[in-house]
C-alpha cells in the first residue's frame, strides 16, 4: 500500500543512483582529462614570461585569460574611502633638492602624463633679489580645507578621511573649476588625447592611480594612493636619489625617509627644522611641510644656468 | 715668430699639467705609509666602522663602495686600493684631497681604523669566521619602561655574546623607527638594556612592536626579535572633524545653511512659476464663465 509503494519508490532510487553513480565518474573523468592536455596537445609551444620575470615554454592550446584580471570593477569603487587610522603627510627638506627630478619622472611615467603635465614639479625659486635661488618640488598639498574640493559642481573631486584629496574622471565634466580654486597651480587639465591613449584603450580606470588619463578631465596628484593602500612609500618618494623626501602617517607621529629608509619623529623633525606649509594664511591646511633649504649640498646658480632648465 | 716661440713653452707647461691633474696620482709619504693598523678586525670595530661609512662615504662612494655615488669618485672595491697599506688609506682618509674631504678632524684615529678594517673585510670577507646563528630574547620591564636584549649563541650551550650592537626600532607605518643610543653594546653577559622613549603612539589600544636587531653581518647572521607591548598612546584619529558638516564635504556632508539656501532659492523660483501658471489657469477659466 501506501508503505510498499514509498519502499518501492526508493529502491528504485538506489537503484538508479547506482546506475549513475559509475558514469558520473567517468563523466568527470573525461572532463579532467580535458582540462589536463586540451585537445590531446597539439605541441604547439610558446614562451610567455611569467610575473616574476623568468621565461617558460608552454602549450598554446593551454592557455587561458586570467580569471582575477577580469573584473576591474573595485578600481573604481575602493578609491572613495580612505584608509583607517591614517591621515598621510609628507615633508620635504628644500635643503636636499638638487633638481635631479627623478621623482617627477616616475610620477609622469606612472601617471601617463604628457611631459608638459605636472602632478609634482620642481620649481627654481627666488624670493628676492639678495636672497638665493633653491629648488622647490611642489606637490598637490592634499589641504584639509580644499578651496578645490568645495568648487566641484559634480562631486568629481573629493577628500578621504586619510587627508588625500582625488579626483574621478569618469564624473569630471571640464569645467576646471578646481584649477581656477587651487592656490598652488597643484592641478592640470587634459587638452589634448593623453600620450599612449590607444594602448590604454581598454584599460579600466583606477581611481586611486587616476589613470588611463582622459582628454577634456582635469589630473592631480594622488600621493600615490594605490601605493599607500599596499603600506608602500609613494612613487617620487621612493624615486627621490637625495633624501629630499620624508612620508608618514600623521596620527603615528612618524616619518619616513624615501631613500635612506630612516624614520623619524614628525614632530621633531619639523620642530628641528622650523618646517613650515605654503600659504599658510589662506586657510586651506595643507598636509605638506617644506623644510627651510638650510645647509645646502648645492647652491643653483642662475647667472651662469649651470642647473636644468625649469 | 717671437711670439710663437714664447707661446709654445706656455702651452708646454699646460699639456703635462692637464694630463697629470687627470691621471691623479696620490702620493704618500713613505713613513706615513708604513703606520701599522692597532686595531684587530672584531665585531665591535667593524660596527663602528660600518656606521661611519654609511654616514660619511656613502653619499660620494656608493652604498656599495664602488665609487657611484652622487659624484664620480673611488671605488675601494679595486686592486689599487686594496693593494695600498693601510697606512696609506689612513694618511689620505685624514687629510684629504679636492674633494675628498680630511676627515682628521671629524673622527678620531680609532675610528679611522675601524673604516679601514670594514674596507677590508668589505672586498675580502673570507678573512672572517663565516657568519653564526644566534639567538636575540626581549624582555620588557613594566616598572622601568625598558627593554632588555639577551644575546647568546644559537646552540644548546648558549654561550653569552659579548660587544654586539644591538638596535632597537619601534614598527611604523612605512619603516622603523629607532630608538636607543647611537650604539647599545651588550655586557659580557651578553645583555643591553635600553628605556623606552616617551610620547610614542600606538595603535588604537596602545600596542606598539619593538624590534630588537643585530645589523652586523659579518660575524652574525641578521637576527631580529620583535615584541609587542601595550606602552604605546592610543592613537587618535580626526574622524570626527573629517565628517563634520563642511563646504568640501561631498553631498551627504554639505553645510544645513547651504542646503536651506540652494533648495530655498529652487522652491522660490518654481514657486512662481508655479504660481504664475495656477493663476493663468484661473484666468481662463474666469474667462469662460464671463463668455457664458
Amino acid at each position: 500500500m501506501d508503505f510498499n509503494e514509498q519502499n518501492k519508490s526508493r529502491r528504485k532510487f538506489l537503484r538508479n543512483l547506482g546506475l549513475a553513480a559509475p558514469a558520473v565518474i567517468a563523466g568527470s573523468g573525461v572532463i579532467l582529462e580535458g582540462c589536463s592536455s586540451p585537445e590531446g596537445g597539439s605541441g604547439a609551444k610558446v614562451k610567455v614570461l611569467t610575473a616574476d620575470h623568468k621565461l617558460v615554454e608552454v602549450e598554446v592550446a593551454g592557455i587561458a585569460a586570467n580569471k582575477e584580471s577580469a573584473d576591474k570593477s573595485y578600481l573604481t569603487k575602493r578609491g572613495r574611502k580612505g584608509l583607517e587610522g591614517k591621515k598621510f603627510v609628507l615633508v620635504v627638506d628644500l635643503g636636499k633638492c638638487k633638481n635631479a627630478r627623478k621623482c617627477m619622472d616616475k610620477c609622469q611615467a606612472v601617471h601617463q602624463l604628457r611631459p608638459d603635465q605636472h602632478h609634482l614639479n620642481v620649481l627654481l625659486m627666488k624670493d628676492s633679489e639678495h636672497t638665493s635661488p633653491y629648488f622647490m618640488p611642489k606637490h598637490c598639498q592634499h589641504c584639509d580645507n580644499p578651496p578645490c574640493v568645495k568648487v566641484c559642481p559634480v562631486d568629481a573631486t573629493f577628500k578621504r578621511s586619510d587627508g588625500i584629496v582625488l579626483i574621478d574622471n569618469e564624473r569630471c565634466i571640464g569645467c576646471r573649476f578646481c584649477i581656477a580654486a587651487c592656490p598652488y597651480t597643484a592641478r592640470s587639465f587634459n587638452w589634448y588625447e593623453p600620450i599612449d591613449a590607444e594602448k590604454y584603450k581598454d584599460v579600466p580606470y583606477d581611481i586611486e592611480k587616476n589613470v588611463p588619463q582622459k582628454k577634456g578631465t582635469v589630473t592631480k596628484c594622488t600621493f600615490s594612493a594605490d601605493c599607500l593602500r599596499e603600506d608602500k612609500l609613494p612613487y617620487c618618494v621612493s624615486a627621490c636619489p637625495n633624501g629630499v623626501y620624508y612620508f608618514g602617517n600623521l596620527y603615528e607621529n612618524a616619518v619616513t625617509n624615501g631613500t635612506t629608509g630612516e624614520t623619524v619623529s614628525l614632530s621633531d623633525l619639523l620642530a628641528e627644522n622650523s618646517a613650515y606649509r605654503l600659504m599658510e594664511d589662506l586657510g586651506t591646511a595643507p598636509s605638506v611641510y617644506y623644510l627651510p633649504p638650510k645647509n645646502r649640498a648645492l647652491i643653483p646658480d642662475i647667472e651662469n644656468d649651470n642647473s636644468k632648465k625649469i | 715668430m717671437a711670439t710663437l716661440k714664447n707661446i709654445i713653452p706656455i702651452l708646454m707647461l699646460f699639456f703635462p699639467v692637464a694630463t697629470y691633474s687627470q691621471k691623479d696620482v696620490w702620493t704618500v709619504p713613505p713613513e706615513k705609509a708604513a703606520k701599522v693598523n692597532p686595531l684587530e678586525i672584531k665585531p665591535k670595530n667593524l660596527t663602528v666602522g660600518k656606521n661611519i661609512f654609511s654616514r660619511n662615504c656613502v653619499a660620494c662612494h656608493g652604498a656599495k663602495a664602488d665609487g657611484q655615488g652622487l659624484i664620480q669618485s673611488a671605488s675601494f672595491l679595486t686592486d689599487t686600493f686594496q693593494k695600498q697599506t693601510d697606512g696609506a688609506i689612513f694618511h689620505k682618509m685624514v687629510t684629504g684631497r679636492n674633494k675628498m674631504p680630511p676627515f682628521g678632524s671629524v673622527l678620531k684615529d680609532d675610528e679611522v681604523w675601524s673604516v679601514i678594517n670594514y674596507l677590508r673585510v668589505l672586498v675580502n670577507p673570507s678573512v672572517l669566521p663565516p657568519p653564526k646563528d644566534i639567538r636575540i630574547e626581549l624582555a620588557a620591564s613594566e616598572e622601568t619602561h625598558s627593554l632588555t636584549a639577551f644575546l647568546t649563541t644559537a646552540d644548546s650551550v648558549r654561550v653569552p655574546l659579548g660587544e654586539v650592537d644591538v638596535h632597537y626600532y619601534i614598527k611604523r607605518d612605512f619603516g622603523l623607527m629607532r630608538f636607543g643610543e647611537i650604539s647599545n653594546y651588550t655586557s659580557e653577559k651578553g645583555k643591553v638594556t635600553v628605556s623606552f622613549p616617551d610620547g610614542i603612539i600606538g595603535d588604537d589600544q596602545g600596542n606598539v612592536t619593538v624590534l630588537a636587531r643585530i645589523e652586523n653581518d659579518f660575524l652574525y647572521k641578521n637576527n631580529e626579535s620583535a615584541v609587542v607591548l601595550r606602552w604605546g598612546s592610543l592613537l587618535v584619529t580626526e574622524d570626527a572633524k573629517f565628517n563634520e558638516r563642511t563646504l568640501w564635504g561631498s553631498r551627504s556632508k554639505s553645510p544645513v545653511w547651504l542646503l536651506i539656501l540652494a533648495n530655498g532659492i529652487l522652491a522660490g523660483v518654481w514657486g512662481v512659476i508655479l504660481y504664475i501658471l495656477y493663476n493663468l489657469f484661473r484666468i481662463k477659466k474666469a474667462g469662460k464663465i464671463f463668455i457664458k
